[in-house]
């Protein structure tokens, strides 16, 4: 055994704190190493100067005092949760509260103000480049086009899904009719039938497959002119947003 | 401790019965004192903590799950707060001393003090002498294991540690004990 290991152990000197097969090793070396055995002397003076410490207790004065303040503090439990509850509505009512909540909410406001912006500017020129791409279409350049989809960019959708033709299958078109948010409920259906009228051909261009001439030509004509209503509607209408 | 202590009352104080948490407070405030009072070292410091103990208990009891001895809990929480104390203590006589070095202020006896006020305050200042300069951990092995007399598993367990590691801190605790005794001239010196 080694003495490092042995000046460790001799201050293990209570009952519980030596297993039985490391005392009997200590013992052996204690009894062969002069220096760990007076080291184990020490450690045992050590635990006579403390065993003097433990026989001491410190006695609370006035116990029964000590109780009925304890119990005092100690409030009935649904009564503290109550008080918890009001201290917590409190605290969010409070005036510095309100101060960070109001901070935050125009924090959160410019940031949504500004992502929209971006996304929108994006969406655009996305739009752009994938109708010229993928179609060959481009965007028609007028001054009042170009400033109807900055400030309507959903808009910008629409005429996506106008040029992709997506729009005319039933439910995307109700979507895009929703979208623009300037039909009531009651409306969108009615607009749904009139367009399916007056725009017949719309409904068999299919983009998935690539546009053939004849649905190039249905989108130059019937789709052109669905968009120009739709504007037009959306010019006099306004949208949700802009309400 | 009282092993005899019937666990309905501790049943009963969980389901809310002031009456029954009373007889808890009554049964355990010696010994939770007693622990709390060797760890901060002075007795309204003590009573403080033991207060703010028991009021955690009675809030967290719902929560307590016998697979844990309940004085083991219990103690825990003593022991948290009798930690986060010293901590603070530490800080304020921190600035104290600062104060006092600069005032050259002079603590007086208070002459009002009972019989058993002396006797714990004699006790404190000679925790306080041999507990001096113990890092935390050996501090609180320190006065679980040697003055509070709790077995070493018990001891792991308040602290959340294991028992090799309770045995570690005590050697280094006593030995560094043994230097101060013997710088002191409390205990002879050996080669």
């Amino acid at each position: 055994m080694l003495c490092r290991t042995a000046r460790k152990w001799v201050y293990l000197y209570r009952p519980d704190e030596l297993p039985g097969f490391r005392k009997r090793r200590l013992e052996r070396h204690l009894a062969r190493c002069p220096k760990c055995a007076a080291e184990a002397k020490a450690a045992h003076d050590v635990g006579q100067t403390i065993a003097l410490l433990h026989s001491q207790t410190p006695v609370l004065t006035d116990p029964e005092g000590f109780t009925l303040s304890v119990m005092r503090s100690a409030k009935p439990r649904e009564l503290r949760r109550r008080e918890v509850l009001t201290q917590v509505t409190g605290r969010l009512t409070g005036f510095r509260t309100i101060q960070w909540a109001s901070g935050l909410a125009v924090v959160a406001v410019a940031i949504a103000f500004v992502a929209q912006v971006s996304s929108d500017a994006r969406k655009v020129a996305l739009l752009e480049a994938r109708l010229r791409q993928s179609h060959g279409i481009s965007l028609p350049q007028e001054p009042g086009t170009r400033e109807f989809l900055r400030r309507f960019p959903s808009a910008g959708e629409l005429r996506t899904d106008v040029h992709k033709a997506q729009l005319f299958t039933p439910w995307s078109l109700l979507d895009v009719v929703d979208g623009l948010g300037v039909f009531k409920a009651n409306q969108q259906e009615a607009f749904l039938r009139h367009i399916s009228s007056k725009y017949p051909q719309l409904a068999s261009v299919n983009v998935d497959d690539g546009l053939d001439d004849r649905e190039r030509a249905v989108l130059a004509t019937e789709g052109a002119a669905l968009m120009r209503e739709l504007e037009s509607i959306v010019r006099r209408e306004g949208t949700l947003n802009e309400k | 401790m009282d092993p005899s202590f019937p666990d309905t009352v501790i049943e009963r104080s969980r389901r809310g019965e002031s009456e029954a948490f009373r007889l808890l407070v009554e049964r355990y405030q010696g010994y939770a004192y007693a622990l709390a009072f060797r760890l901060v070292c002075d007795e309204e410091a003590a009573k403080d903590v033991v207060q703010e103990s028991f009021i955690r208990v009675w809030k967290h009891l719902p929560e307590y799950r016998p697979t844990m001895k309940f004085t083991t809990w219990m103690y825990r929480i003593v022991v948290n707060l009798s930690y986060d104390r010293l901590k603070t203590d530490r800080r304020r006589n921190r600035l104290m001393r600062n104060e006092r070095e600069v005032e050259g202020y002079a603590e007086v006896a208070d002459p009002t003090s009972t019989e058993q006020q002396i006797t714990n305050r004699d006790l404190a200042e000679r925790i306080t002498f041999l507990a001096a300069g113990l890092p935390v951990t050996q501090r609180l092995v320190f006065t679980l294991r040697d003055l509070n007399d709790l077995s070493v598993q018990e001891t792991a367990d308040i602290l959340a540690i294991s028992g090799e590691s309770v045995k570690a801190n005590l050697c280094y605790a006593r030995r560094a004990i043994r230097k101060r005794l013997e710088q002191l001239d409390v205990i002879r010196e050996y080669p």
